[in-house]
């Protein structure tokens, strides 16, 4: 029986190995590719959805406080809130149903304009979806509490910057999987050329044995290091998409408890505060905590591991853990005792930890 | 030339005048319809459910002329309105109130009995309790010309609402046996308490030798309830209550126990913590829906449901919320309607 070493492999035989090889890290690349590029499609989704069905639901709600569609008095607030300085979002309006004209735009020059949208936003509780070559067009109805329909809520985003991010992660993923390759290429460079090498460099067996292990083993090594470097990259081209819709979250909290301490509820003693940021936590895989600190950063209520997320060192420094990182947007209200709104005072801060690698965690 | 031209003249001129004499005709013919009349009962002014119902006839330019007629909380008007309805025939009853209702269209046991403008097809709105009063014995398919709108969510609408502001495990109940209503509120969460896991501590207002119930055994009813360690106490729908919650609200809150009411009145001018309600302006204009759908497309009442708005608010008393140091959860924040938020 005549046994077969590695390192005396027909050249075709390695050719093989190496082509498969290949297909191998292109499926594997291409699969991470899908999976970032789904997550990312996802976060836009809930991201856009969540925003715009908040607005409704505030104003479904002041209509059925008494208020009519084109007189809705939170509406300049609640806009400028929750446009803030989004880099995604071009402007947001409402239009009524009856006239095809918006009544409230964040774009001023917007008001008065017709709209071609009345029949695509028409089912309650959804969302019609149109793109232009440079803005994706999300709305929603607004309906009053006996099902008639009077306008509905539009945000205009940006396509740049979502298109970008595919862009990039499509770039990154072309960048590892030809790495791989590359990677795989060398190995065999080295399996096939190894016998001449020891030849030529007069080599011992058992050396020959050992510095051809060693080879082996360090390009094996690059593989697992190159994959963490993919993740890493993939992670850091969805960053913007992810960091957006924390920011967006972190609004939506902060508008709340704005409104009820504006409405005097006090700062220390909001009810069932904990499973409101618990619900939302539990919405948003990648988010790790949330917390609600008063102006100090003295934590109000909690939801998640905050203590988890967070390194100290020896001097006491306290940094978050690599993969994590942190939002905080600053909590301005004019408690009652203060009656003039121009005093608005910043109380406190909601601060959101945010998990990076959570879909790379979902793959394994 | 000049005969020819002057011939001309007289036929373009009888061409003018059969033309002008046939689109007068025409403009005679295609006149706009009259204007439905309605009759619009109130029992105290026209208050937020009246607006909302005149409000929603002019955004949707219906052609119509509103008769509105104020009891101004005396019964002893509502048989000149009859009258007044039998010799007008207008086209649409509409009334605000159960007992406006009854008064004016009788229950469906009586509604055949003389006095009572049972004829006409009616539009009701501000009635709690459509079936329990006798006005009708189903929402759908009402078997009578009448149809409308209710103002109360349903009792297990209500208990859930309250609890999601106070999960309550013993809930307080004071309730006047006369009132039918009442009864039959009591009745409704009796059933629920099993179903949702609390405990009612219901208690009856004792009845003097008049027949009447008695005010001065209120303090003792809510001392008690608070005695058995209710969480919360639910301030029924009942006029006699609600006539005399003030001295419900006093006890409660001496010792600090909250109160949920069925109606937004002891909310908003009263001492009740919190209630969960459809707006009167709403139910108004849900009204007046089912009015134009009745006066455009002849529908007859009784194949239009009776109907409750299908979103409902929480509205809360802040300076009463300020006092037991209970607020609206951060979850309902944004959507709950807060009111009497003065100066600390």
């Amino acid at each position: 029986m005549h046994k077969i070493s590695i390192t005396h492999l027909p050249i075709n035989c390695l050719m093989v190995l190496l082509v498969l090889w290949c297909i191998g890290s292109f499926l594997l690349v291409g699969r991470t590719f899908t999976l970032f590029d789904k997550a990312a499609i996802k976060i836009e989704q809930e991201f856009t959805q969540r925003q715009i069905s908040n607005v409704r639901k505030i104003l479904e709600a002041e209509i059925d406080k008494g208020a009519s569609i084109g007189h809705i008095t939170k509406m300049p607030d609640l806009f400028k809130h929750y446009v803030g300085e989004s880099e995604y979002l071009l402007s947001l309006f409402v239009f009524e149903t009856e006239t095809d004209k918006i009544v409230y735009s964040t774009v001023s020059e917007q008001i008065g304009i017709k709209v071609p949208w009345n029949e695509q936003c028409s089912m309650q509780n959804t969302f019609f979806i149109d793109r232009e070559p440079s803005k994706l067009i999300i709305g929603s109805p607004i309906f009053n509490s006996f099902n008639k329909r009077l306008g509905c809520v539009v945000a205009e985003y940006k396509t740049k910057v979502l298109s970008d991010i595919r862009d990039n992660t499509l770039q990154t993923a072309f960048n590892n999987a030809t790495i791989f390759c590359l990677l795989g290429l060398i190995l065999v460079s080295l399996i096939y050329i190894f016998p001449y090498l020891s030849k030529y460099f007069n080599i011992s067996p058992v050396s020959k044995h050992i510095y051809f292990w060693l080879i082996i083993l360090t390009i094996s090594g690059l593989v697992p290091y190159r994959a963490n470097k993919m993740f890493i990259a993939f992670e850091k081209d969805i960053h913007p998409l992810i960091s957006g819709k924390s920011l967006s979250i972190a609004k939506e909290i902060q508008y709340t408890v704005k409104t009820g301490v504006n409405n005097g509820i006090p700062f220390t003693s909001m009810n069932s505060a904990e499973n409101y940021l618990e619900n939302i936590r539990k919405d948003n895989p990648e988010i790790l905590f949330i917390l609600i600190t008063d102006k100090s950063g003295r934590v109000l209520y909690e939801a998640g591991s905050a203590t988890n997320a967070f390194n100290s060192d020896a001097t006491g420094q306290i940094t978050l853990k690599s993969g994590y990182f942190n939002i905080a947007e600053q909590i301005n209200a004019t408690p009652l005792s203060q009656k003039d709104s121009t005093l608005a005072g910043h109380i406190g801060w909601v601060q959101i930890g945010i998990n990076e690698r959570y879909i790379r965690e979902k793959l394994f | 030339m000049k005969d020819i031209s002057v011939k001309n003249y007289s036929k373009i001129k009888i061409l003018f005048i059969t033309l002008f004499s046939c689109f007068s005709f025409v403009k005679t013919s295609v006149a706009l319809p009259a204007p439905s009349r309605i009759y619009l009962a109130l029992w105290d002014g026209c208050e937020d459910a009246c607006r909302g119902f005149t409000d929603y006839f002019q955004t949707e330019h219906m052609n119509a002329i509103i008769i509105k007629r104020d009891a101004k909380k005396d019964v002893n008007k509502i048989p000149q309105f009859i009258e007044e309805i039998n010799q007008t025939k207008p086209d649409l009853l509409v009334t605000w109130g159960t007992m406006v209702t009854l008064k004016m269209v009788g229950t469906e046991q009586n509604a055949m009995s003389e006095g009572y403008a049972s004829f006409i097809p009616t539009v009701f709105m501000v009635v709690s309790q459509p079936v329990e009063s006798g006005l009708v014995s189903t929402f759908v398919a009402q078997g009578r010309n009448i149809t409308g709108v209710s103002q109360m969510p349903s009792i297990s609408e209500q208990l859930s609402s309250a609890r999601t502001v106070l999960p309550f495990r013993k809930l307080g109940l004071i309730y006047n046996p006369l009132e039918t209503n009442s009864v039959s509120v009591m009745e409704k969460i009796k059933k629920y308490s099993s179903i949702m896991n609390f405990e009612l501590i219901e208690r009856p207002i004792p009845i003097t030798s008049q027949k009447k119930p008695d005010s001065s055994s209120l303090a003792g009813l809510v001392l008690d309830i608070i005695d058995h360690k209710a969480d919360l106490i639910y301030l029924p729908p009942d006029a006699f209550v609600n006539a005399n919650r003030e001295i419900i609200y006093q006890t409660a809150a001496s010792v600090g126990t909250p109160i949920f009411s069925a109606s937004e009145g002891a909310v908003k001018s009263g001492n009740a913590l919190f209630s969960y309600i459809y707006r009167y302006y709403t139910v108004g204009q849900m009204a007046a829906k089912k009015a134009i759908t009745m006066l455009k497309t002849g529908t007859p009442a009784y194949e239009i449901p009776i109907e409750t708005p299908h979103r409902g608010i929480f509205v809360f008393n802040m300076q009463v919320a300020n006092k037991l140091d209970i607020y609206p959860p951060l979850s309902i924040i944004p959507i709950v309607d807060m009111i009497n938020t003065e100066e600390k």
